[in-house]
């Protein structure tokens, strides 16, 4: 199962990183959730806002985040990939306790994220920052009728 | 940007059979997959986001690669765009397509911290706190607080309450003015001061049925949402939760006397519940475009009044609310009635307030 959240390393927030880790399903629960039953694979890039170069436009800023979000999880991902391929050879005990080599193939079968982060992941376009998120259309209506600002919103539906 | 709808829209016939067909006659840009288009006159039923039984519909993976080797062949943003907006999808293609055995839209699964406690229940929180910006709050002196001052009082109140294990933000505020200028979120003028765990979830729930005492109905809310954060908490982790929670859908429920009879099970009724919930509280929003139709079938009131069970709590604890300065609130109950979790007081607590009183 691959994991990743955005988590604080600083005391104010103001420094954060984005680990992805990989943990074996077939551990129990409380054990899974070990620190030493599970392995850090490496971080996703994180952009600063005010390096990028000038003139570059929002929709080129999100277009190159998912490129390279995607590229660095693919570099990730390759030796499980080649991996899954092949299958790996490893020593496991029975259930008789008798250790035996067997042939294991690594499936990953859970993404565990949360919102935020699957949606950036698989590049599914997001209302996340809609408050009343059920419904992306009452969100705007809200919008409208507490903003008072008609013109804003008029006659289009906004993408967020 | 704004996508029109080209000719795949006409031609479209394979993922979805009703809701994107719907869509796409509609020619409405959709990014998520569950319709929110009615058959009345308005045209818009958000119903669909909150039904745990409405079917979703999964975005077929053969689809979307395709769709995605197609656009690595456009030479326009534009062209890509309009290809990938029939999925909601963006035109890049992400790193979980080349995992084999792997649907990155049907296993890509949320973790409870952020779909219960900083999702659903954080929403909630959200919720009760812009209702309360615009309510007024009788204070414990007897004076009427208004806006701000009433949210703000829903923190003092939270602050003075006795420490709970496991709990460290009782001494912090639960609300903040937000000062955020952005259209997405001006119009939520409350937001949540701090990013909580999920202990601190689980522990402030039962307390706000006490802090916010005066609004009843709201209590009730809570109370029945409390009730069914329970439930999903301790059905999630463990075999032996899940062993009790199928022993409880299981066991025959006793429909009170409304509109409860189409309940069969308890797990059923909480679901209802939580259908409701939300429909309250937008009710008292009263800044919703569409009415709010949830009524009771048989009595026509409100839905929230059918739930007896948390009436019969909220009433009995309300009832005896008086004794909150006394610190004997964790003993207060109502007869036949459950008692809220985490809810009573700790021993030392009560005996060093006593000892202060004398």
């Amino acid at each position: 199962m691959l994991s990743l959240d955005e988590a604080m390393v600083d005391r104010d927030g103001r420094k954060t990183l984005i680990p992805v880790w990989l943990s074996f399903l077939n551990l129990r629960a409380h054990v899974r959730h070990k620190d030493w039953a599970r392995q850090l694979l490496g971080y996703l890039p994180k952009f600063h806002k005010a390096r990028w170069p000038v003139g570059v436009s929002d929709a080129t800023k999100r277009e190159t985040k998912r490129t390279v979000r995607a590229r660095a999880l693919r570099l990730m991902l390759k030796p499980i990939l080649l991996l899954s391929a092949t299958g790996v050879k490893i020593e496991l005990p029975g259930r008789d306790g008798v250790w035996s080599t067997v042939t294991a193939v690594p499936i990953i079968a859970y993404l565990s994220v949360d919102n935020k982060e699957a949606k950036a992941l698989t590049h599914v376009k997001d209302a996340y920052r809609a408050m009343p998120a059920f419904c992306v259309q009452c969100a705007l209506a809200k919008a409208r009728i507490h903003l008072r600002t008609e013109n804003l919103y008029s006659n289009r539906f906004v993408p967020f | 940007m704004v996508c029109k709808p080209g000719k795949l829209w006409a031609n479209r016939k394979t993922v979805s059979e009703q809701n994107y067909h719907r869509a796409q006659l509609r020619a409405t840009r959709h990014r998520c997959l569950t319709s929110t288009l009615g058959d009345g006159p308005a045209e818009h039923d958000p119903s669909h986001m909150i039904d745990p039984d409405y079917l979703r519909v999964v975005r077929d993976l053969a689809e979307a690669k395709g769709i995605l080797n197609r656009c690595a062949a456009e030479s326009t943003r534009t062209a890509r765009l309009r290809l990938t907006d029939l999925l909601g999808i963006w035109p890049e293609t992400p790193a979980l397509m080349a995992i084999p055995h792997f649907h990155p839209y049907l296993q890509t699964v949320p973790d409870s911290l952020h779909v219960l406690d900083g999702g659903i229940t954080e929403r909630l929180l959200l919720y009760i706190g812009n209702w309360l910006y615009s309510r007024t709050l009788q204070k414990d002196d007897g004076s009427y607080a208004t806006n701000w001052a009433a949210v703000q009082l829903v923190n003092v109140r939270l602050a003075a309450s006795p420490p709970q294990q496991e709990f460290k933000h009782f001494g912090q505020p639960l609300y903040a003015i937000n000062d955020d200028a952005k259209a997405s979120t001006a119009h939520m003028r409350i937001k949540m001061a701090a990013n909580w765990r999920c202990i601190e979830f689980e522990a402030v729930l039962p307390q706000l049925a006490y802090i916010l005492k005066e609004h009843t109905e709201i209590v009730q809310v809570l109370m029945a949402y409390t009730d069914l954060y329970k439930t999903l908490r301790d059905v999630a982790p463990l075999l032996k939760n899940v062993t009790t929670a199928m022993r409880e859908c299981a066991q025959p429920h006793q429909p009170p006397r409304s509109c409860s009879e189409t309940q069969n099970s308890i797990l059923e009724r909480k679901s209802f519940i939580l259908k409701q919930l939300f429909c309250t509280a937008e009710q008292d929003r009263q800044a919703l475009p569409y009415p709010c139709s949830c009524l009771c079938p048989v009595t026509k009131l409100p839905s929230w009044t059918c739930c007896m069970r948390q009436v019969q709590t909220i009433l009995g604890v309300l009832g005896e609310v008086g004794a909150e300065r006394d610190g004997r609130r964790g003993s207060v109950r109502a007869q036949n009635a459950r008692c809220a979790p985490h809810a009573g007081v700790h021993p030392a607590v009560w005996r060093r307030r006593q000892r202060a009183a004398r």
